[in-house]
């Protein structure tokens, strides 16, 4: 787990980043140990991405330094409201139910569960944090390959556990709540 | 006497630690690095002034040294 050694470079000298005591970095600098260490791992910045987060939920909690092997992510996501505004994946169909995808409990059978897929794209009163919207646009960017990091079983996962416990916990010890969970979903697209 | 090196202007060393790895973002090239405990210690005493030239010219610090200059967190002074 990391611990968060400075917020951002507001105080001290201008400029730089004064940390709080403790923690590997506040150690007084020895040659002991750095022939064996140094840099291991350089994430590089990709010009002109859009896309905040290009990873799995819990993938996301590590800062993005995530390996992948084979071929790299695909990570061209889309908003809600393009989807509301363009065709659709092959085999996507905006006059189902959303619940055909999501399935609805009790408490959402109807206002989720009566919704179409393509009117879940609209704001809906009862989609608190837009929750639905951002589910319907990563199935269908999963679908249409522009999120290969994400798949539907995924998305499922993280709708019924919101919808049972109304919260989301991408790894033990962490509960995304349903703002948390849609600034994810967001931080997805374009 | 060693060589002098000091931060490239403009780094903030902005970063995170773990118990013994540090995240640290580049201002420069906007890449994020993932460095030891150690390498981030030798950065921020260069910017503290916490490490003498003579220090530096440990033989066992030229490839940290080496890596870090290639990453246009530090120069020679």
């Amino acid at each position: 787990m990391a611990t968060e050694q400075q917020p951002d470079a507001t105080a001290g000298q201008p400029g730089t980043a004064d940390l709080p005591p403790g923690g590997a970095a506040r150690r007084r600098f020895t040659r002991a140990g750095v022939a064996a260490s140094g840099v291991l791992l350089t994430l590089h910045s990709q010009p002109g991405m859009a896309v905040e987060v290009c990873t799995t939920p819990s993938g996301s909690l590590s800062g993005g330094l995530q390996s992948f092997r084979g071929p790299p992510p695909v990570c061209a996501g889309r908003s809600p409201g393009y989807w509301k505004t363009h065709s659709w994946p092959s085999g996507c169909n905006k006059a189902q139910l959303y619940a055909k995808i999501f399935a609805c409990n009790a408490v959402t059978a109807r206002t989720y569960g009566s919704c179409t897929q393509g009117g879940i794209l609209d704001p809906q009163k009862f989609d608190t944090n837009g929750i639905g919207r951002h589910l319907m646009a990563c199935y269908l960017n999963v679908k249409a390959g522009l999120s290969t990091f994400q798949d539907v079983p995924m998305l499922q996962r993280i709708w019924n556990e919101y919808q049972s416990k109304g919260f989301y916990a991408p790894t033990a010890g962490v509960k995304w709540d349903g703002a948390k969970i849609v600034e994810y979903l967001r931080g997805t697209m374009y | 006497m060693g060589l002098c090196w000091r931060l490239v202007p403009g780094q903030a060393l902005r970063h995170r630690g773990w118990d013994t790895d540090c995240v640290l973002y580049n201002d420069l090239s906007g890449d994020t690095h993932l460095l030891s405990g150690e390498a981030m210690a030798l950065l921020l005493a260069l910017r503290d002034g916490d490490v003498t030239a003579d220090e530096l010219a440990a033989p066992e610090l030229a490839d940290l040294l080496a890596s870090l200059r290639g990453l246009d967190l530090i120069e020679p002074c």
